[in-house]
């Protein structure tokens, strides 16, 4: 399956901070971070904007010289090296298509740098480019190319290179929306069955969790959560990665009783059996967090539950309702004519316990 | 944290020994700095502070006379600075914003100062508009005295305008014409746009070319030592203290007192009032300017510009003929002995020095430019910034000021124990005749422009297109080289172009430094004027200029098309 | 494009290094010769007949024919800079140490004396040189006079009479405040023709320097600019920007004769000051046979010749070389008792003086 010939690609973060100093001020971008890669793994950062997930993944080209810890690829030290002499490549966001030669010399660039033969050099770059499905484009420069194009064109001077690791720095954010979802099956593809350790940084939670075997999230330089797509959305290990990934709903709640992963707690005058985090303690207050889409609306004339507004948008329908004060946010996935609330009626509300999480209590720092 | 510090220092320096070119990349520019500018500049500056030094400071303090060459170098200063904005301005403007006829023979006039030798001006205005002039005298019979201070003040505004002009010609056309529509929008009129919108925007690109005309107005020695008269000025008492007197106390003081004004608005306009601009100058305009349409304020503009554009025509066209010329201004007969003088007389010999040592100091300083550029745009290092800014100095500091450095540091070989670290290398008994000397002064004379131009084209070129070549396994040097220098070629031209035509017409930093063996063009071009040999000093002109164009149009033919270029040109700081 | 580029480096390399091939290379550096014998210069090889760097004064057009002649007489590559008289001392005591000019030629006997005085001239009596009097040669050799000029009124008669004015003849008659603005003189810190003009009117006032700063000062109100070459008010006169120059007659004949047909001379009535320009060998020199060779040359009558095809009528100092018609008659003139020995001693002192309290002076 696997035809790269290159070894694994397993890479270890080891303790990695960065601080950067700007004049007397010290800012940690990167905070103690600590992570095993496998080889052929497909790790995605994911975080909001400056929480360091580009930074980390700098360090690993080796734009950046971590402050403290270590970087091991295949049980060597890398952290040292120069970014040139490492076996990665990097897919930027800008592409960074050299502008002044055209689509062949671009993806030639690096092999020319192996010292590798004019004939070999051909081949590998007319392989590459048919992969890329840009066959017959080696003539044309950069700037007569289409966004998605010089995007392909970018991933193939990386992947030409049979590197260890491919990095990815939200290589995506500039296409437009149809683009960026083939793209991104493209991606996915390519890497399956090429079986390249692959580090993606994005700050777009569907782009992560399509593409992604494991996702970290990261926040103010360290890391939140590591973990399947599946395990970062439905069992968040803190209030920040819950609100990151999709969208929540967060209701106080007091953990009445515990047995092993599910607690009972009281909800919407109800009590449910949810699963909870291992830090959740009996007796304590906790957060319940339920995803919009694991609720259920009834109408219900006496409910003190009503409909604050109805946004309708095609394949779903998504309402604010107004719970006592609180403002909860609920999604229909599956609307029809009749099933369709209006503004202002009173409903009852309920949602899926086995779909939702119990969290510990924080203080409250969600972004907006 | 201290510890953490340290370790971080001594990361950096690992990272930069590991990566060979950035090591003697570094080493180059740091050696060239130290031996080009600081050197010199600490030896002048220890000349000044001796004990025998600090008695002239009284004598100059308390003498009124003294006090008042300070203040007629601060008036000039102050004057020149507010006129050659003014200039600037209105030629800037008619540019972009009035819909006029012959804006490219205006523009061209405009850029033509840029290319002559500094006499050219002076000496012309002499003729046409001194007291036996041919304008003045010969046509409207009154005889102005030309020499002094309006005399000096017109000629050095024609001669300076254009940094003024490109200065402002460039941000006028990177303002956001919707800007105006907002404001028009909104109800204002014309000239409220051009009140409340075009100056308030302006306002850090007219400050910053009113100071960096103030530093080039009182560092000029030419036109003080032809045109003064009674009104004298640090520069030419500098010139007079070591060409005269060979006093090198009185020389070296006089220039720390000419360095306070001009290293204070230097750095007032580099690190505070280009920081204040609100305009970035390489942003696309997003729409088509409205033009003016008021026939009054149009041709009135228009006028103006015109008036002066015909003003630099006729100065520079009486270089032209004066040239050929038997003694322009009593004997008009057609010769050409002047350019035999210039091009096969013993006159020669300057100008074959001056233009080989200017194309040997050009892709120095071409490619130093832009290394500079590279180390202080892309690499991350301590001390970053005061390369930048010890770069700088080469053009920030008055030109007799670095010649007097020059003198006092490379006359004699520098010695520790008898060991020799460094021959003489200015003087006729220097290594090379004194061409070292020379073509360094050059270089640190010309570096600066290449290292704004390339600043500013770096500016704008994605940097992780270099990383991407860096992590397709290049390392820093095959990056520069096959990625970066490609990249900033039209900066990398400029640079070139301004460092051969700066070299050429430089005087005020070399006329220490000329040697028997190396003579220099504008050196002797002073001669030709101070003596009253006009014809020779026009040939010399003339032929400076063609020189200059020539080497243009052969880097043009070389380097690249006009593209960008043209509009880089003559982007000074 | 990347091709362009490096074909563009080379090309100025190759320029460059053509360059650097065909600069000039001077003599490098040799052991001193001072106290070396004369015979030791002479053992060179005669195919190597040397080269000379001259330091030269008068005006430029007569250095270029004269070095040009040497040349093409001895083979010996000359070389020239020209320098005013006063920039000329400034530049041997610069490079006292390490001369990089063989011989002095030209500009007032001032000059010389200054240098004999700091020790950057050496002796050299040429057999040449019994020729000349005594009164024109350093009596012990330092240098020796090749020609005589004297100093006076250099006139533009038509913006005299647009004044009103008579061509002057006394030195009061510069002090006409009609004549503001209308005369230029040179700076006496580069220029030995200034000097002159101020030694003169100090001898005048019986040699108090205080009286002569007095006129200096009165003086001072009327002149347009201080030029650096103490020729270089004539072409101003010449061109009808100012009324009166300055300057040595020779140098007025010469501009007269090239063109500037509106230009009289005169001299004052009280006296007039006179310069024996001089020659003398750099002390230090490393082209010492070939500077003695220049001196013996140019104290020779049709060398001395040579100065009149280039216009400059000054007097020669050898009796077989032929008087030009244009020259001075110094017997019809008043002439002061010129003590170039005194002056020589003063100079410093006054040039310093008159550039801190006349020239930057604000006229009154």
């Amino acid at each position: 399956m696997k035809t790269n010939t290159t070894s694994l690609g397993n890479l270890s973060l080891h303790s990695i901070s960065k601080v950067f100093e700007q004049g007397s001020n010290k800012v940690r971008a990167v905070d103690n971070v600590s992570l095993d890669i496998q080889g052929g793994e497909f790790i995605t950062f994911l975080g909001p904007s400056g929480c360091g997930k580009t930074t980390t993944l700098r360090l690993i080209a080796g734009f950046e010289l971590p402050s403290s810890g270590n970087l091991i690829l295949d049980d060597k030290d890398i952290a040292d090296s120069p970014p040139n002499q490492r076996p990665m490549a990097m897919v930027f966001q800008s592409y960074a298509l050299f502008p002044h030669l055209n689509v062949f010399e671009n993806v030639a660039y690096g092999l020319h740098l192996k010292k590798m033969s004019g004939d070999e050099i051909r081949e590998a770059v007319e392989m590459v480019l048919h992969m890329m499905n840009l066959t017959g484009l080696g003539k044309r420069s950069p700037s007569q190319l289409s966004g998605g194009q010089q995007q392909r064109v970018a991933l193939a001077r990386a992947m030409v290179m049979k590197p260890k690791v491919l990095l990815f720095d939200e290589p995506l954010s500039n296409l437009d929306a149809k683009l960026r979802i083939q793209m991104r099956v493209e991606i996915r593809r390519l890497q399956q069955r090429l079986g390249i350790t692959s580090i993606y940084v994005t700050h777009d939670q569907v782009e992560a969790m399509s593409l992604s075997d494991r996702i970290v999230v990261m926040n103010k330089g360290r890391i939140e959560q590591v973990g399947t797509p599946v395990e970062i959305f439905l069992r968040p290990a803190s209030l920040f990665v819950a609100d990151f990934i999709g969208r929540a709903n967060f209701i106080e709640v007091t953990v009445l009783e515990r047995k092993e992963d599910v607690c009972r707690v009281k909800a919407f005058a109800d009590d449910y059996w949810v699963p909870c985090s291992p830090l959740v303690q009996m007796g304590k207050q906790a957060y319940l967090m339920i995803r919009p889409e694991m609720m259920n609306l009834q109408p219900e004339a006496n409910s003190s539950a009503q409909i604050r507004t109805t946004i309708y948008l095609g394949s779903s329908v998504e309402y604010e309702v107004d719970y006592n004060g609180d403002n909860l946010m609920v999604v229909d996935t599956h609307p029809h004519f009749e099933t369709i609330l209006e503004e202002g009626s009173p409903v009852a509300v309920s949602f899926d316990p086995i779909a939702s999480y119990v969290l510990p209590y924080e203080e409250r720092q969600i972004p907006a | 944290m201290v510890s953490g510090s340290i370790n971080r220092r001594l990361n950096e320096f690992r990272r930069i020994g590991a990566d060979w070119t950035l090591v003697s990349g570094l080493l180059l520019v740091v050696v060239f700095l130290g031996v080009g500018i600081v050197y010199p500049l600490f030896k002048m500056l220890g000349v000044s502070f001796t004990a025998e030094a600090l008695s002239y400071y009284v004598r100059y303090f308390s003498s009124p006379v003294y006090l008042g060459i300070l203040w007629n170098t601060v008036k000039l200063g102050l004057t020149v600075g507010l006129l050659g904005t003014v200039l600037g301005f209105l030629f800037a403007y008619v540019q972009v914003r009035v819909d006029v006829p012959f804006k490219r023979f205006m523009h061209l006039m405009a850029l033509m100062p840029i290319i002559s030798p500094p006499f050219a001006v002076a000496t012309s205005a002499i003729v046409l508009f001194g007291r036996g002039g041919l304008i003045t005298y010969k046509l409207l019979g009154f005889r102005y005295n030309i020499y002094g201070f309006t005399g000096l003040t017109a000629v050095l505004t024609l001669s300076l305008f254009t940094v003024a002009y490109m200065n402002l010609q460039g941000m006028l056309r990177a303002l956001d014409p919707s800007l105006d529509e907002a404001a028009t929008n909104l109800g204002a009129s014309k000239w409220d746009v051009f009140r409340t919108v075009t100056i308030p925007m302006l306002i850090p690109g007219i400050a910053s070319s009113f100071l960096l005309l103030f530093v080039e107005a009182i560092a000029d020695l030419a036109n003080p030592l032809v045109l003064g008269g009674d009104f004298t000025v640090l520069a030419s008492r500098v010139y007079i203290a070591i060409s005269g007197e060979y006093d090198i106390f009185a020389g070296s003081v006089l220039s720390v007192i000419l360095l306070v004004p001009s290293l204070t608005v230097f750095i007032v306009q580099r690190y505070w009032v280009s920081r204040k601009s609100v305009i970035s100058v390489t942003g696309k305009p997003s729409g088509k300017p409205t033009l003016i349409t008021n026939p009054f304020i149009r041709w009135g503009l228009f006028g103006l510009a015109m008036f002066f554009s015909l003003l630099i025509l006729l100065i520079y066209g009486t270089v032209l003929v004066g040239a050929f010329t038997e003694l322009f201004g009593i004997n008009y007969a057609l010769t050409l002995r002047h350019f035999q003088f210039v091009l096969f007389g013993l006159g020669s010999q300057a100008m074959l020095d001056t233009s080989k040592m200017s194309l040997i100091a050009t892709p120095i300083a071409g490619v130093l430019g832009m290394l500079i550029a590279w180390l202080v745009v892309r690499k991350n290092f301590s001390g970053r910034g005061l390369i930048d800014f010890i770069s700088m100095l080469g053009i920030a500091l008055p030109g007799t000021v670095l010649g007097i450095g020059y003198l006092l540091a490379f006359n004699r070989p520098l010695k520790i124990d008898n060991t020799i670290l460094l021959p003489a290398l200015a003087g006729g008994n220097a290594i090379a005749g004194g061409t070292i000397a020379l073509i360094l002064a050059y270089v640190v004379r010309s570096v600066p422009a290449g290292v704004r131009a390339g600043v500013a084209s770096l500016q704008q070129i994605d940097p992780s297109i270099e990383e991407a070549s860096i992590s397709l396994g290049a390392d820093s040097a095959t990056t520069f080289r096959k990625i970066t220098l490609p990249l900033i070629r039209p900066a990398f031209l400029t640079g070139l172009v301004y460092s051969f035509a700066r070299s050429m017409t430089s005087l005020s930093a070399v006329i220490f430094l000329s040697t028997p063996y190396a003579k220099i063009m504008t050196a002797q071009i002073l001669n030709e004027v101070d003596a009253g040999r006009f014809g020779n000093a026009f040939a010399y002109c003339d032929i400076l200029i063609l020189l200059v164009l020539l080497v243009i149009g052969f880097l043009y033919l070389v380097v690249g098309t006009t593209t960008g270029v043209e509009r880089d040109f003559g982007v000074s700081l | 494009m990347i091709r362009r580029i490096w074909l563009l480096v080379t090309c100025f390399t190759l320029v460059a290094v053509l360059a650097a091939c065909a600069a000039p290379v001077p003599p490098t550096a040799a052991p001193n010769t001072e106290g070396q014998p004369a015979e030791a210069a002479t053992q060179a090889p005669a195919a190597d007949p040397g080269r000379l760097t001259v330091l030269c004064t008068p005006q430029e057009d007569w250095c270029v024919a004269l070095t040009q002649a040497f040349q093409a007489e001895t083979g010996i590559q000359t070389n020239y800079v020209r320098l005013s008289s006063g920039e000329s001392v400034a530049r041997l005591r610069a490079g006292k140490d390490n001369p990089e000019f063989d011989v002095w030629f030209g500009g007032p006997m001032d000059g010389y004396e200054v240098a004999k005085t700091e020790g950057l001239i050496e002796p050299y009596v040429s057999p040449n040189a019994a020729a000349v009097k005594d009164t024109l040669k350093d009596k012990d050799g330092y240098w020796t006079g090749v020609y005589v000029g004297a100093f006076g009124f250099c006139s533009n008669k038509e913006v005299l009479s647009s004044l009103g004015l008579d061509v002057p003849d006394s030195w009061d008659d510069l002090l006409d405040p009609k004549l503001k603005g209308q005369i230029a003189m040179a700076h006496p810190a580069t220029s030995g023709t200034a000097f002159t003009a101020l030694w003169t009117i100090a001898t005048l006032q019986g040699g108090d320097i205080d009286k002569a700063f007095e006129y200096y000062k009165k003086l001072n109100n009327n002149i347009l600019q201080y030029t650096k070459t103490g020729s270089a008010p004539g072409p101003m006169a010449g061109r009808g920007e100012i009324a009166i120059a300055l300057i040595f007659s020779h140098d007025c004949v010469k501009f007269q004769k090239e063109g500037m047909t509106s230009l009289v001379t005169s001299f004052p009535a009280e006296g007039t000051g006179y310069e024996i320009g001089g020659v003398g060998i750099v002390k230090g020199t490393q082209n010492l046979e070939a500077s003695k060779k220049w001196i013996d040359w140019v104290l020779t009558g049709k060398v001395q010749e040579i100065a009149a095809t280039v216009n400059s009528f000054q007097l020669p100092t050898v009796p077989d070389a032929a008087v030009p018609p244009e020259a001075v008659k110094l017997d019809t003139l008043n002439l002061v008792d010129y003590d170039f020995i005194a002056s020589a001693a003063a100079k410093k002192g006054i040039t310093e003086r008159f550039d801190a309290e006349i020239a930057p002076a604000p006229k009154e």
